[in-house]
C-alpha cells in the first residue's frame, strides 16, 4: 500500500470525525468573532475595530 | 463481526490530523480577519503598526520628543512641527521672565500637543496664545507654553511641572485630564510611587500580549472569550479595582499642582476632556470623572468642563466633524473651539494677574497723592 492509499484510507475511516470537529471549530470561530466586545470604554488609541 | 477499534498509534494520527486541520483553519481565520480589518487596533489603522500601552519609549519622568524638525504622515494628513529642547512641540522658551510677562503651561497628553492639528500653530495652546495676545497684548507679554505630549498622563505632566516648567514660573498652571488618565495609563503604570530611582517606569505588559499583538484570532479569544479590555489586557475586576485606585491618585496630583502653584504664586486651571464617544452617543459622566471633576473643584482655580461647554456650542452631529475620522484627534478647527473655550474661561485670571503686575492708567492714577 502506498502512503497517498493509507492516507486516503484513513481519511475515509475517519472522515465522520475530522469533517465534525472541524466544522465544529470553524462555527466556535465564527460565533468568537460575532460576540459583542460591549462597549469599549478606553482610549481610542488602544480599542480595537 | 464487529467494527475495528482503532489502536493508539490510529488514534493519536486521527489527534495530530485534527491538529493539522485546526492550524489550517486558524491561518485562513487570521487572513480574513486580517483582510478584514477586524480587531485592527488604532496604531495598525492609521499605519504605525501595533501600539502597547505598556511601551513608554525610553521614558524618564515625563514623556519627551526629541529635540528638532519632525514630520507625521498618516493616511488623513501630514504634519511637520518642531520640537524644543525640552522634548516639547514649541519654540525654545527664554528662561527670564520679563517684568510684564504673562506665562501660561498648558500640560496633558497627545491634544494638548496637538496632534492632528496639522500645523503647530494650529494646536490649542498656539491658538489660545494668539487669543490672549490680541486681548491683552497691548498690556502684557503673553507666552503659552505647550506642555502636552502624546501619551502622557498627569502624574508625567506633575514631573515635567517639577522639573521643566517650575523654573519658567508660569502664572496659570492649565492641567487636562480625561478617562484614558484613570482607566489605563494609570492602572498600568502605577501612581505617583511609579518611578524607579532614575525616573524610569518598569510596567511590563502581560507575558500573553505578543501574542495579542500578531494575532487577531488571539485577540478575538482575550477580548470576547475572556472579556478583557484591549490595550490594558487585564480583567474588568481587576481593571475596576486599579481604575478606582487611579482616581484617588489624580486628586493627589491635583492637589501637589495646586501646591506648587501657591509656591508660584500662580493659579491652577483643570480641563475635564473628554472622548469622541461619550460625546457622540450622548452619554453621561462616569462616577469616575464626577469624582475627578469634584476633586478639581476643591484644588483649582478654575474647572472647565469641555464636554459641557463643546455641547453647548454644537450638536452630537456637528461636534462629530470636528474630529478625524480615523485618527481620532480633533481637526484645526476642533482645536479653535478649544483654545476659545479655554481663553473665555481664563480671561478674568489673566486679566486680573496684569492688573496686579500692570495696575491700568485710571487705577495708577488714582493711587497716585
Amino acid at each position: 500500500m502506498t502512503l497517498l492509499q493509507r492516507t486516503k484510507s484513513f481519511l475515509s475511516r475517519h472522515k465522520k470525525v475530522l469533517l465534525i470537529s472541524t466544522a465544529v471549530y470553524i462555527l466556535l470561530i465564527v460565533v468568537l468573532v460575532a460576540l459583542s466586545t460591549g462597549p469599549q470604554t478606553e482610549p481610542f488609541i488602544y480599542q480595537v475595530r | 463481526m464487529g467494527e475495528k477499534q482503532p489502536d493508539t498509534k490510529e488514534r493519536l494520527l486521527v489527534f495530530a490530523t485534527l491538529l493539522g486541520a485546526f492550524l489550517l483553519v486558524s491561518i485562513l481565520a487570521e487572513f480574513a480577519l486580517r483582510a478584514a480589518g477586524i480587531f485592527e487596533t488604532y496604531g495598525e489603522a492609521n499605519g504605525i503598526g501595533y501600539y502597547s500601552a505598556y511601551e513608554m519609549w525610553g521614558t524618564r519622568w515625563f514623556q519627551k520628543r526629541s529635540p528638532g524638525h519632525h514630520e507625521k504622515v498618516v493616511p488623513e494628513y501630514t504634519e511637520r512641527f518642531f520640537v524644543n529642547e525640552h522634548g516639547f512641540r514649541d519654540r525654545d522658551w527664554p528662561l527670564t521672565k520679563e517684568s510684564d510677562e504673562i506665562r501660561v503651561v498648558t500640560l496633558g497628553g497627545s491634544f494638548v500637543e496637538g496632534v492632528g492639528s496639522t500645523r503647530q500653530s494650529w494646536s490649542y495652546p498656539s491658538q489660545l496664545s494668539n487669543i490672549l495676545e490680541s486681548k491683552f497684548g497691548h498690556r502684557a507679554k503673553i507666552l503659552v507654553m505647550n506642555g502636552g505630549v502624546i501619551g502622557s498622563d498627569p502624574v508625567n505632566n506633575l514631573q515635567a511641572l517639577k522639573r521643566i516648567f517650575y523654573n519658567y514660573q508660569p502664572d496659570l498652571i492649565v492641567q487636562a485630564v480625561d478617562e484614558g488618565d484613570w482607566n489605563v495609563d494609570i492602572p498600568i503604570r502605577g501612581g505617583l510611587d511609579r518611578f524607579n530611582e532614575d525616573g524610569t517606569v518598569s510596567p511590563g505588559g502581560p507575558w500573553f500580549e505578543p501574542l495579542f499583538e500578531h494575532s487577531h484570532l488571539f485577540r478575538a479569544f482575550i477580548l470576547k472569550m475572556l472579556r478583557y479590555k484591549p490595550g490594558i489586557l487585564i480583567s474588568r475586576s481587576e481593571r475596576n479595582r486599579r481604575s478606582n485606585e487611579a482616581v484617588v491618585e489624580i486628586c493627589k496630583v491635583l492637589e501637589e499642582q495646586s501646591r506648587i502653584a501657591q509656591k508660584l504664586d500662580a493659579l491652577l486651571v483643570v480641563e475635564m476632556m473628554f472622548r469622541r464617544s461619550e460625546i457622540v452617543q450622548g452619554k453621561i459622566p462616569s462616577d469616575r470623572a464626577l469624582s475627578v471633576k469634584e476633586c478639581a473643584m476643591r484644588h483649582a482655580s478654575v474647572v472647565i468642563d469641555l464636554g459641557e461647554e463643546f455641547l453647548q456650542r454644537f450638536s452630537p452631529e456637528e461636534l462629530d466633524q470636528l474630529y478625524w475620522p480615523i485618527d481620532l484627534h480633533f481637526k484645526p478647527a476642533g482645536y479653535k473651539v478649544w483654545a476659545q473655550i479655554v481663553a473665555d474661561a481664563t480671561e478674568p485670571l489673566v486679566a486680573s494677574r496684569i492688573e496686579s503686575l500692570i495696575p491700568s492708567p485710571s487705577k495708577a492714577d488714582n493711587l497716585t497723592p
